[in-house]
């Protein structure tokens, strides 16, 4: 990238009004470029003061839809710096893109969990699942998952992603399901959390954060409280290529 | 009402003994504080409704996307560094981000057409638009966005409230995508200097 395309970039960036191939690029040279890094800090908070004149009211239902959405949600653990370098705005190398891998996504939460409305129609049964799907870069994985499937949707661009599962059998007495993010040797697995299978073996889990390539979701059984890394591993599934 | 942020901040009743900073309430819903993230909701809401309204135009769809920023805001909270960047362009980077994939993937392309867009850039520093609120910031703003230049202005509007993509502002003001990069550019320059934005 020449300079004076390196220049411009900063202005688009900040607008989101690159394409996301683009996006992807300059993320990469913005790793690179403090003085980019800099002016961008600048228009992000220029553009947090313009968007004063565009302030509206709103509903007055919507705080208490927000607050109920976020009493059920999990939330992110913060990341080591160490990860975090690591882990940065890597890229993954493979992306189900376009209408075809929309489609299949889709169709594969319908048959899950009938799903009827369109992607964007007007009511969404469940905020985080809605969230990941809508995300451009939604990659899907299945496998089994003791006598039942699961599937992983996941994407990299919101570091959001869901756990659909069908036919889990309940985990044995005193015993619990927990979600793993594993992560390459020597880094230790990150617990997302712990789920339970409803009266009809399905599960349906969301969690949030910046999968690097080579990380997988693993459930495991574990005592009823949780462990701090995984014990008894069930399945293991790959995330991000 | 819509008020500036650091007014409101100074309504505060007084036994509220430490007037909470945005970064310390997304501190402290980091650590699931439901009130603080409450708290957080009070005093942005506005802000984050009012821009997805503005990219998106379609209120429900506006309510159901300002419902996810906050969601991944309190998903996020643990990771939000406040020595990087103060809470208010991180919350609005992550409320642009999401209404503009959202009128992206949706395409309501239909009627995003260029008349659209022509009422969009007008709107950006209309004094008589109905859904603004006249505080002296957004005053100070439509005068910062007046001294640009028209194509300048006619740019960052349409990329920052309209959502558009540099190709379709290209193809919207025919210009080449270049052209477009550099007004957005020296556009955000002028309003930094103008509005004394410190990066």
């Amino acid at each position: 990238m020449n300079t004076s395309d390196t220049h411009a970039l900063t202005g688009v960036y900040v607008t989101d009004a690159l394409d996301f191939d683009e996006r992807r690029a300059s993320d990469e040279h913005l790793r690179a470029c403090p003085e980019c890094r800099t002016e961008i800090e600048g228009f992000r908070a220029t553009t947090a003061v313009l968007a004063e004149v565009s302030a509206a009211e709103p509903p007055a239902t919507l705080r208490r839809a927000v607050l109920d959405s976020v009493d059920r949600g999990r939330q992110t653990p913060p990341i080591h710096d160490a990860k975090r370098s690591r882990s940065s705005r890597q890229l993954p190398t493979k992306f189900w893109q376009g209408l075809a891998a929309a489609c299949v996504v889709i169709a594969l939460a319908a048959t899950l969990f009938g799903y009827s409305q369109h992607l964007h129609g007007d009511s969404v049964a469940d905020p985080g699942v809605a969230a990941v799907l809508r995300e451009p870069d939604v990659m899907a994985t299945s496998g089994d998952l003791s006598t039942g499937q699961a599937t992983v949707l996941y994407s990299a661009r919101g570091q959001v992603g869901v756990l659909l599962g069908r036919s889990i059998p309940s985990a044995a007495a005193g015993k619990t399901y927990q979600l793993w993010v594993m992560h390459a040797d020597p880094t230790p697995s990150t617990s997302m959390g712990l789920f339970h299978p409803d009266a009809l073996g399905t599960v349906l889990v969301t969690f949030s954060g910046d999968l690097v390539p080579g990380d997988r979701l693993g459930v495991s059984v574990e005592p009823a409280s949780g462990s701090s890394a995984p014990s008894n591993v069930l399945a293991v599934l790959p995330v991000r290529s | 009402m819509t008020r500036p942020l650091r007014r409101q901040g100074r309504a505060q009743p007084a036994h509220d003994a430490a007037i909470r900073t945005l970064e310390s309430l997304i501190a402290a819903s980091a650590h699931g504080d439901e009130e603080a993230f409450g708290q957080l909701y009070d005093l942005t809401a506005a802000r984050v409704y009012g821009l997805v309204l503005r990219i998106i135009r379609d209120r429900g769809h506006a309510a159901e996307v300002t419902q996810e920023v906050y969601l991944e805001v309190w998903r996020q909270a643990a990771r939000y560094n406040p020595s990087k960047s103060t809470a208010l362009p991180w919350l609005l980077m992550i409320t642009h981000r999401r209404a503009v994939d959202r009128v992206r993937t949706a395409q309501a392309g239909s009627d995003r057409d260029l008349r659209y867009a022509e009422k969009n850039v007008e709107r950006a520093y209309d004094n008589t638009s109905e859904t603004v609120e006249r505080s002296l910031d957004a005053q100070r703003v439509r005068q910062a966005l007046g001294q640009l230049t028209p194509v300048q202005r006619e740019a960052i509007t349409l990329a920052y409230f309209g959502g558009y993509s540099q190709t379709e502002i290209a193809g919207l003001v025919k210009a080449p995508v270049g052209t477009v990069k550099t007004r957005i550019r020296d556009a955000l320059i002028r309003l930094r200097d103008a509005l004394g934005v410190n990066s």
